[in-house]
């Protein structure tokens, strides 16, 4: 399989890529930065432990069992061995691809982490991986082998977030997803055994090893980390290329035979900086717990209400109070930290405010509450929105209006992000009314230039949304007619293209796979109902079965990146997948108005975290409090994603209002279109 | 700049329902806790960040109505408008009073509310609702507070009916609703009404609580001099059920009197709703067929409560202390207000509520009680489950249980289970039990 080796060779490639940008992230408060030398891995406080610092072909060495010498800073063997290191590993890229997955995970660790976990770690394959229970490292202190036998049997493509008990008594578990971006699907804990060391558990996430770091101090010690991380990617992406990759037991290679002075060196620098790294903790701690009083604090003010106060003073407290415990309910899960945090409550917003039309306060709330959902529609709810703001805008005196108005937009734009992430489509939507209230003359009279500007609006929905829609649809048609298409949730483009189908005398029954998380599908199906088309309704799980009497699979994208992968509702990805096992033909409907100039190999560096809550609500009375206050779990994780990324590979055909095309054209249109917008940039 | 709200406070009720108490003081400065009522509904509304609050009093009242914000530390704006009380007014004519004002400016939402109310609710959050769910009228509702004190005065079995609220399960979509003063026995509801799909919930223990979110154009609409509105007295007797009905009727045929000349319908709205994948449901579900007006309720479940009756007024009043303390713990209300004096030797009980300028001489007791702003209760006094009004003076002796004190009394009389409005009426070293003391009307 060739092809197959040379997919991943490429992902590998970028997987490096990724760890490296993430490597060369800002460090984090009150943590060094990391260093991409092995030489700065710590040792667990006090441990006198074996630190594991991994490597595959055997050129790291091992730090080993504990300070005897003192001496200088890196010497030069160790560089050249870390040196060495590399290149051999890079050696074993080119041999064997799965191998060099699992030596990807560990350099990360020794690099960016800047902390080795003082365990081995074992890191559970790609996605098919049977929950594999990990007997890690040897317990001796002296031996840092880090043989993790990984069994990851790669078997079945599809398969969701396996978790891996943590085992062992003394264990130091590693919370950590290792699931390195490239991998999507599953992230499987890892558990981690070995050394009977204080409690140091280590986040191992790779996607963001500085952070983790942090993170890592911060519990130190004291709390228990979450060993289960269940993710509801429903599939992440490119689960598929992934299978038959075979990871390879990173070659334990113990060099503890050779302890040299340079490694003696080493662990007693480690050693410093792990207590160093326990001082910080605990000062983190305490700064915690006196957060905490605060906190108290204020509550027993408030309740004490035996003291004068102003009032001004007094209701501004209550609103900061309200504020605050919004945020409260927030809990950062490890991997995808850097994606704003999903908060029940919309962000505090005062009545008459100044900066915020209510019109866009109104679709904020909207948007929100999920009563607008789906790009298209949260684009034209948006810009009707901000028709009105431009409506009601009136130019102080001093002031240019395309200045001034790009100033009051702001906060308008702000709200909305708080409110929900925008979508890609809404961002370009706006880019492009910012880029019309830039190019506005100053001479324009006020009135004339609102007209333009409403104008431009109206066309860009006229042209982007409504026209290309029809377009679509009569695209669409060349390629169905008689068919049986698999289309997934709710989506009004392909019920457009199904109606001209029908139009056009085509034979079409639709399948419409749907996700109860939430049923958007359903009104789907009553919508297709209404056109007189036979229509089957079955859940996402049935794929497998469904696929073998499609014929087509139709979906509609959210956004399609630079480099021709797709966004789109979670679980368009499995739809992919299918249709590429049962040899189907993969049509994704978008208009040319969501693409955007971002390459995206994953769904975890750009999503949107959903409301985890509407996860674990069951619908059975008997069950559903079972999970409930999986927030005072303290090992349970609960995610949900907006999106995923169908990788361009999986996409036979695009079919967008300009044309039929291959992913491979997206970059052309991206520079045709965007041309103006792009050289702002 | 367009502003979001508007809020209109209707004042002037009457009080017909406690009219032992109102007749010599308005009912919306009725002490409600050393306060006058009023204040309540202002400062929700200033919770919310209402800087500017619309207020309509029946005439004669304004002055007091506009001192009243400084007096009591609020920090709101008010706009005092002025209805005359000739034609016994309904809350549909303060409104009309009020709607010239409004007319210029350019809000949105319109937000009523009743000078009477009393609740924990984040105004906010139904705010929140009414705008993201697309509401043109969104009702506040709550549980009917179940009343555990009783009121003092004469015993009288005056029961009012409920008000009837019909909701439609999940989505809280209001499609029946009726004040409950104006039915007897059954009332009717209309067989369309079950055409919608959604189960509904008939429920004759949930209230009204008088607190409403309008759309612009709706509020305008009811006050056009052209809609079948036009003569209406009440918002919520009859112009609510008026507008409820509305959203079943068939209008498309209708001239320019009916509501779909007056509704403002949204740019692009039908694309929207085309392309919505929610599933939410709501006006721009793809596959909703609501037409407005779209009534909604909000149901809090919490403390919701109207004095708009004598029992309601009393139960809050002996319930003050823990609202002070449960829902304006920052704000400068407090059970011992700092100018009152109490001296030392006084008994005052923790869930007393004192207000400023009072004093409290010794030997007294005083237990669950409110006592108003400068008043002064002499030594030897004992004062029990009792409310006082403003400047009461209390003689040396008195001994006073479940009453309602909005006059001074005069010594040693023992007081128990009434009502006193007027201090004409009290002799010293009498008992009085069960009674109300009130003024008669001298017509020699």
């Amino acid at each position: 399989m060739p092809q197959k080796e040379n997919k991943l060779d490429n992902l590998c490639n970028l997987l490096e890529n990724i760890i490296l940008q993430h490597g060369r992230e800002a460090p984090t408060p009150g943590q060094k930065p990391a260093k991409v030398d092995g030489a700065t891995a710590l040792p667990p406080p006090r441990a006198g432990t074996q630190n594991a610092v991994p490597s595959t072909s055997g050129g790291l060495p091992a730090s080993l069992h504990s300070a005897l010498e003192a001496g200088k800073d890196l010497s030069k063997e160790e560089l050249e061995r870390e040196r060495k290191a590399r290149k051999e590993a890079k050696k074993a890229r080119k041999k064997g691809p799965g191998k060099e997955n699992v030596e990807e995970r560990k350099e990360t660790q020794n690099s960016g982490q800047g902390s080795a976990p003082a365990t081995t770690v074992k890191g559970s394959p790609v996605k098919g991986a049977p929950t594999t229970p990990v007997k890690g490292a040897p317990t001796t202190p002296v031996k840092g082998a880090p043989t993790t036998p990984v069994k990851g049997a790669p078997t079945t493509p599809v398969k969701g977030a396996p978790t891996t008990p943590v085992k062992g008594a003394p264990t130091t578990p590693v919370k950590g997803a290792p699931t390195t971006p490239v991998k999507g699907a599953a992230a499987p804990a890892i558990p981690v055994k070995g050394a009977a060391a204080a409690a140091t558990p280590v986040k191992g996430a790779v996607a963001k090893p500085v952070k983790v770091a942090a993170a890592k101090s911060a519990t130190a010690g004291a709390a228990v980390p979450s060993s289960i991380l269940v993710v509801d990617l429903r599939y992440g992406k490119e689960s598929s290329e992934q299978a038959g990759v075979e990871v390879a037991k990173p070659a334990g290679q113990d060099s503890t035979a050779g302890k040299s002075k340079a490694d003696l060196r080493r662990e007693r620098r480690e050693k410093q900086e792990a207590q160093r790294q326990a001082k910080l903790a605990l000062k983190e701690q305490q700064e915690e717990q006196k957060k905490q009083k605060d906190k108290q604090v204020v509550m027993e003010k408030a309740k004490a209400s035996s003291k004068a106060k102003a009032t001004g003073e007094g209701t501004r407290k209550a609103r900061v109070r309200r504020a605050s415990s919004r945020g409260s309910s927030e809990r950062k899960v490890p991997l995808l930290g850097h994606l704003p945090q999903y908060s029940p409550n919309p962000p505090p917003h005062q009545v008459n405010s100044d900066s915020i039309h209510p019109a866009v306060l109104t679709v904020g709330l909207k948007m929100k509450y999920g009563v607008v959902e789906g790009a298209t529609a949260r684009v034209i709810s948006m810009l009707a929105a901000l028709k009105l703001f431009i409506s009601d805008y009136r130019t102080p005196e001093s002031c240019d209006l395309s200045r001034d108005m790009a100033d009051k937009l702001k906060p308008n734009v702000d709200f909305l992000h708080a409110c929900r992430p925008h979508a890609i489509a809404m961002d370009n939507a706006i880019r492009s009314v910012k880029h019309k209230i830039n190019s506005i003359d100053p001479l324009t009279p006020e009135a004339q230039a609102k007209d333009e500007l409403r104008g431009a609006i109206d066309e860009f929905v006229g042209e982007n949304i409504i026209l290309a829609s029809s377009t679509i649809a009569t695209h669409a048609t060349t390629l169905i007619h008689d068919d049986v298409l698999l289309t997934f949730g709710y989506s009004a483009l392909v019920c457009d293209v199904v109606e001209a189908v029908v139009k056009e005398g085509g034979k079409v029954s639709v399948v419409v796979a749907d996700y109860p998380h939430p049923p958007s599908g359903a009104a789907m199906v009553q919508r297709l109902d209404r056109l007189g088309v036979p229509t089957y309704y079955r859940l996402v799980t049935d794929l497998s079965h469904i696929m073998s009497k499609v014929t087509k699979v139709v979906v509609e994208a959210e956004a399609v990146m630079m480099n021709g992968a797709v966004q789109a509702m979670c679980g368009t990805a499995c739809l992919a997948l299918a249709a590429a096992t049962h040899h189907k033909p993969f049509i994704v409907l978008c208009q040319t108005y969501k693409f955007c100039n971002i390459d995206l190999t994953d769904s975890l560096v750009m999503n949107e975290l959903g409301d985890a809550n509407s996860m674990v609500s069951c619908p059975s009375q008997e069950h559903q409090g079972v999970l409930a206050d999986w927030r005072d779990t303290q090992n349970l994780n609960v995610v949900r994603l907006v999106y995923d990324v169908t990788p361009a590979g999986l996409v036979t055909v695009l079919v967008t209002e300009q044309n039929v095309l291959p992913t491979s054209a997206v970059p052309v249109i991206i520079h045709r279109k965007y041309a103006d917008i792009l050289g702002q940039d | 700049m367009r502003q979001e709200a508007q809020a209109i406070v209707l004042a002037a009720g009457p009080g017909m329902r406690m009219t032992s108490l109102t007749s010599h003081t308005p009912k919306c400065l009725l002490p409600l806790g050393t306060l006058p009522m009023l204040c309540y509904p202002l400062h929700l509304l200033q919770q919310a960040g209402f800087s500017e609050v619309s207020v309509v009093v029946s005439e004669g009242q304004e002055q007091r109505v506009g001192k009243m914000v400084e007096q009591y530390g609020l920090k709101v704006d008010l706009d005092v408008a002025v209805v005359s009380t000739a034609h016994d007014p309904g809350t549909a004519d303060s409104l009309r009073q009020i709607a010239s004002k409004i007319k210029q400016r350019s809000v949105e939402e319109v937000v009523v509310i009743s000078s009477d109310l009393v609740t924990d609710v984040a105004l906010q959050d139904v705010l929140d609702q009414h705008r993201s769910r697309g509401a043109d009228l969104t009702m506040l509702t709550s549980p009917t507070p179940s009343l555990q004190t009783t009121p003092p005065g004469p015993k009288s079995k005056t029961h009012l009916n409920s008000d009837i609220i019909c909701t439609e399960a999940g989505s809280g979509r209001l499609v029946y609703a009726v004040a409950g003063g104006d039915y007897d026995e059954c009332v009717t509801l209309q067989s369309s009404l079950l055409n919608c799909a959604a189960p509904l919930l008939l429920s004759a223990s949930t209230q009204d609580a008088h607190l409403y979110v309008m759309k612009r154009w709706l509020f305008d609409y009811v006050l056009n001099k052209e809609s079948p509105c036009a003569d209406m007295g009440s918002l919520k007797a009859e112009i609510l059920p008026h507008i409820v009905s509305c959203q079943f009727t068939d209008h498309s045929s209708n001239d320019k009197l009916g509501l779909s000349g007056a509704v403002e319908r949204e740019e692009w709205d039908d694309l929207v709703k085309k392309y919505n994948s929610s599933v939410v449901p709501s006006r721009h579900h793809s596959l909703a067929h609501l037409q407005p007006p779209v009534c909604l309720t909000f149901h809090h479940p919490g403390l919701c409560v109207r004095a708009n009756t004598l029992h309601t007024y009393w139960h809050l009043n002996r319930k003050i202390n823990e609202l002070f303390n449960q829902v304006y713990p920052n704000s400068e209300w407090q059970l011992r207000h700092p100018t009152a004096v109490i001296i030392e030797r006084a008994q005052v009980s923790e869930d007393s509520v004192v207000g400023g300028g009072t004093m409290v001489c010794e030997k007294t007791n005083i237990a669950s009680s409110v006592v108003g702003k400068h008043c002064r209760i002499n030594p030897l006094v004992r004062l029990s489950s009792s409310v006082l009004g403003d400047h009461v003076t209390l003689a040396s002796g008195c001994v006073i249980e479940n009453s309602l004190i909005l006059a001074s009394v005069e010594r040693k009389c023992v007081i128990k289970n009434c009502i006193v409005t007027d201090s004409n009426k009290i002799e010293e070293g009498k008992t009085y039990s069960g009674e109300v003391l009130e003024a008669t009307q001298d017509f020699a």
